[in-house]
């Protein structure tokens, strides 16, 4: 049928059409790099949530800033290249590495689980989870909690095992600060999360809760980079040694954390 | 607080956060037009092998409608983003605007091609026996009557399109959804505030944009 | 010039035409009567290839015809067409719907197309509806202008399905009386019609049409004065009767 051959010419055309569309503008935005005239330096890239203060959040300005986006950049440095951090939901964040991004400085604790699907580096700081309870609660250790206590976590996070050794009461966020809002609010009785993270959000948030007890578990937190790749290992370790030498690191625990949590 | 004073406060927020969310608006604009248009290619590409009558055409378009139709767009925007942008090494706005555009292109598709058979089937049959080829008929006489029938459903798939393009915030597009995400998460005391920031935006969008389409509307049925 | 042979035409399991043959001459009028499905319709379709046959032969020209190899849009535009609900593009002007294949198929000049399409409009009488939108004009207006669009291309043959039988009757005059002067000017026609009348004054050739066979081919004295064919009769007796009703109605 005659039809048919005119068919498959407009076909060809509007795929061909496409396809320059697709490509012609994605030249316009990043033009490839080209390996053999590579003067510029090579990039870095790197992604964290942007929604865990102070390790990464965004401003009132709306620029990506926190310990995570600067450890990232110092590094970055460090190892000559050009920092360039990609904020990309939590549970989205394996998804990209190794394609969207080479690295995840994203407050990630180093565990079991999660060494199986990608290597870590030395940690680059340590920290550990608390509970956290409302000031006039009476709650005054761990101990004080039940099995009838409700606790807040964030979800796919690794405190959600520690609040199931204590209840089956369980409530899920999408971050750390609204689980300690709602217990600021009284919908929890209690928040399991890195103490850090906590200090600064009751700070910030103004809320009227307190610490208790002492670290559950010490965590040790690492860059995460894809399975299988030594020098770049290798490379951010050195590098990362470097940043503690000359004084960068502690500067950046400086402005964001208000001491050292290098653990070293 | 009183419902005065909170209305001054919300007041504050929406002012202070407004060159931010200007931006994020020309973000969200570039993204749904970028998509769209390519929805549109995309759509009537696929409503011509719907509505051929070569069997492996109209499978292919089935096809494609289905899966489109039947999966989730975040599954689709993350397919796209993780899964086929770095192979090809696509950036991000980009992925977004091509994921936004291939889900929008079956529903475009299926109002193309609701609007080709709607014409009556004499039009094309008078096109072909003054000698007038299939494709050509289809682009001076078919689509421009199709076209102006489409115009509604489209403004409304436009429409949706535009909300829809709010989930570019989960690939690191900071569009409108995305700056309230962040805001939200810096100030949590504010996020309801910041989130109904974002939904006005997004309503004065829409609000302009049925008006554009109604205008349109009633000048293409004064020419006719 | 057209020669039909063999004709067989299914629609799923329903033979619409069943081998049947026709010849016409160039300059010759035939009209085509029969009851509705008959198939005198799908014949006409199928002479310009709007609808294909399962087997059979058209010939144009001298020519065979072959509906899946030829070039179907260069042989169409020797093959005017004029339909039963006029098929005019909506969204263009009268004047639109004349130029329109003159200037996208023959790449004819638009001021030239414009100047022929105006001494078209003339001919058909409707030379100041030129800018007027298909919505705007009556029904026997509608078919002129399509009667226009279609010599537009200067066809060597014209067909006609059933020009006048979505008319009201007062408007089949003025589309009728423009076919007869397209016959006096010789041109080579196949009119699918009901108008008995008509038939009589213009054919050189009735052609009778019953369940998808040619039944009868005569001149028009002899087919309406005495049948060769008892069905033919039979079928002139019902719809004779029933025009003399209707111009009785008409009249009273």
């Amino acid at each position: 049928m005659i039809f048919q051959k005119k068919w498959m010419v407009l076909l060809l055309a509007l795929l061909m059409g496409v396809v320059l569309v697709v490509t012609g503008c994605a030249d316009d935005a990043a033009p490839p790099a080209d390996p053999g005239a590579a003067e510029e330096p090579e990039v870095f890239r790197y992604a964290m949530s942007g929604a865990y203060q102070p390790f990464s959040y965004f401003d009132e300005n709306d620029n990506l800033v926190g310990f995570d986006v600067e450890i990232g950049a110092a590094l970055a440095e460090a190892m000559g290249m050009e920092a360039e951090p990609v904020p990309t939901p939590w549970q989205a964040l394996p998804m990209g590495l190794g394609t969207r991004y080479e690295a995840i400085i994203g407050s990630m604790t180093i565990t079991e689980e999660r060494l199986q699907k990608f290597d870590f580096s030395d940690p680059y700081y340590r920290s550990g989870p608390k509970v956290f309870v409302q000031a006039d609660s009476g709650i005054t250790s761990v101990e004080d909690l039940t099995a009838d206590s409700t606790i807040a976590v964030l979800m796919e996070s690794v405190y959600e095992d520690l609040a199931a050794e204590i209840t089956d009461n369980l409530k899920f966020y999408e971050s750390d600060m609204l689980a300690l809002r709602e217990l600021g609010s009284g919908r929890a009785d209690a928040v399991i999360t890195d103490q850090i993270v906590g200090l600064t959000n009751a700070r910030e948030l103004d809320l009227d809760i307190i610490a208790v007890g002492d670290i559950l578990i010490v965590e040790e937190i690492g860059i995460a980079i894809p399975k299988g790749n030594p020098e770049l290992l290798a490379r951010i370790n050195r590098a990362l040694a470097d940043i503690k030498a000359d004084g960068t690191y502690l500067a950046i625990c400086g402005k964001y954390v208000g001491g050292d949590i290098s653990g070293d | 607080m009183g419902i005065v004073e909170y209305f001054i406060y919300f007041y504050g927020l929406l002012v202070n956060s407004g060159p931010i969310f200007t931006q994020a608006t020309i973000l969200t604009l570039r993204l749904t037009a970028t998509a769209l248009l390519l929805g549109i290619v995309i759509g009537l590409f696929f409503a011509m092998l719907k509505i051929s009558k070569n069997r492996v055409f109209n499978c292919i378009a089935d096809a494609y409608i289905t899966i489109i139709r039947g999966t989730p767009l975040i599954v689709q925007i993350f397919w796209i983003y993780f899964g086929l942008a770095p192979i090809l090494d696509i950036p991000a706005f980009w992925a977004a605007s091509l994921a936004l555009a291939v889900h929008n292109g079956a529903y475009i598709a299926e109002i193309f091609r609701g609007g080709i058979q709607s014409i009556n089937r004499g039009q094309m049959e008078a096109a072909l026996s003054l000698g007038m080829t299939y494709l050509l008929a289809m682009r001076r006489i078919i689509l421009p009557q199709a076209f102006k029938r489409c115009i509604p459903p489209l403004g409304n798939q436009f429409i949706i399109g535009l909300k829809d393009s709010s989930l570019a915030a989960f690939v690191t597009m900071p569009e409108l959804f995305m700056i309230a995400m962040r805001r939200a998460n810096r100030w949590p005391g504010d996020a309801l505030e910041y989130y109904t920031i974002a939904g006005l935006y997004y309503l004065a969008l829409v609000v302009v944009f049925t008006f554009l389409v109604k205008k349109l509307e009633s000048r293409l049925d004064v020419d006719k | 010039m057209i020669e039909v042979r063999r004709l067989n035409k299914s629609f799923g399991d329903l033979q619409v035409l069943k081998d049947v043959d026709l010849k016409v001459e160039k300059g010759e009028v035939v009209c085509l009567i029969g009851a509705s499905g008959s198939g005198k319709s799908t014949l006409l379709r199928c002479i310009n290839f709007l609808e294909q046959g399962q087997s059979g032969e058209i010939w144009i020209e001298g020519r065979l015809v072959e509906g899946k190899k030829d070039n179907l849009a260069k042989i169409r535009q020797e093959v005017g067409m004029v339909f039963q609900l006029f098929n005019l593009f909506p969204h263009k002007t009268v004047l639109g719907n004349v130029i329109e294949a003159p200037v996208m198929v023959k790449k004819v000049p638009v001021k030239q197309a414009t100047e022929e399409a105006v001494t078209l409009l003339e001919k058909v009488g409707l030379a100041d509806k030129a800018g007027s939108y298909p919505s705007q004009l009556s029904g026997g207006q509608k078919q002129r202008v399509a009667i226009a669009r279609a010599l537009a291309m200067h066809p060597k043959v014209m067909l006609f399905d059933e020009p006048t039988s979505a008319l009201d009757p007062e408007l089949v005059g003025e589309v009728l009386t423009v076919i007869k002067q397209l016959a006096r000017e010789g041109m080579t026609m196949i009119v699918v019609t009901h108008e008995m009348a008509f038939a009589r004054e213009v054919a050189e050739w009735v052609v009778y049409m019953d369940e998808g066979r040619i039944v009868e081919i005569s001149k028009p004295a002899q087919m309406f004065d005495e049948p060769r064919e008892a069905r033919t009769r039979e079928f002139l007796s019902r719809v004779l009767q029933k025009t003399d009703q209707n111009s009785e109605t008409r009249s009273a």
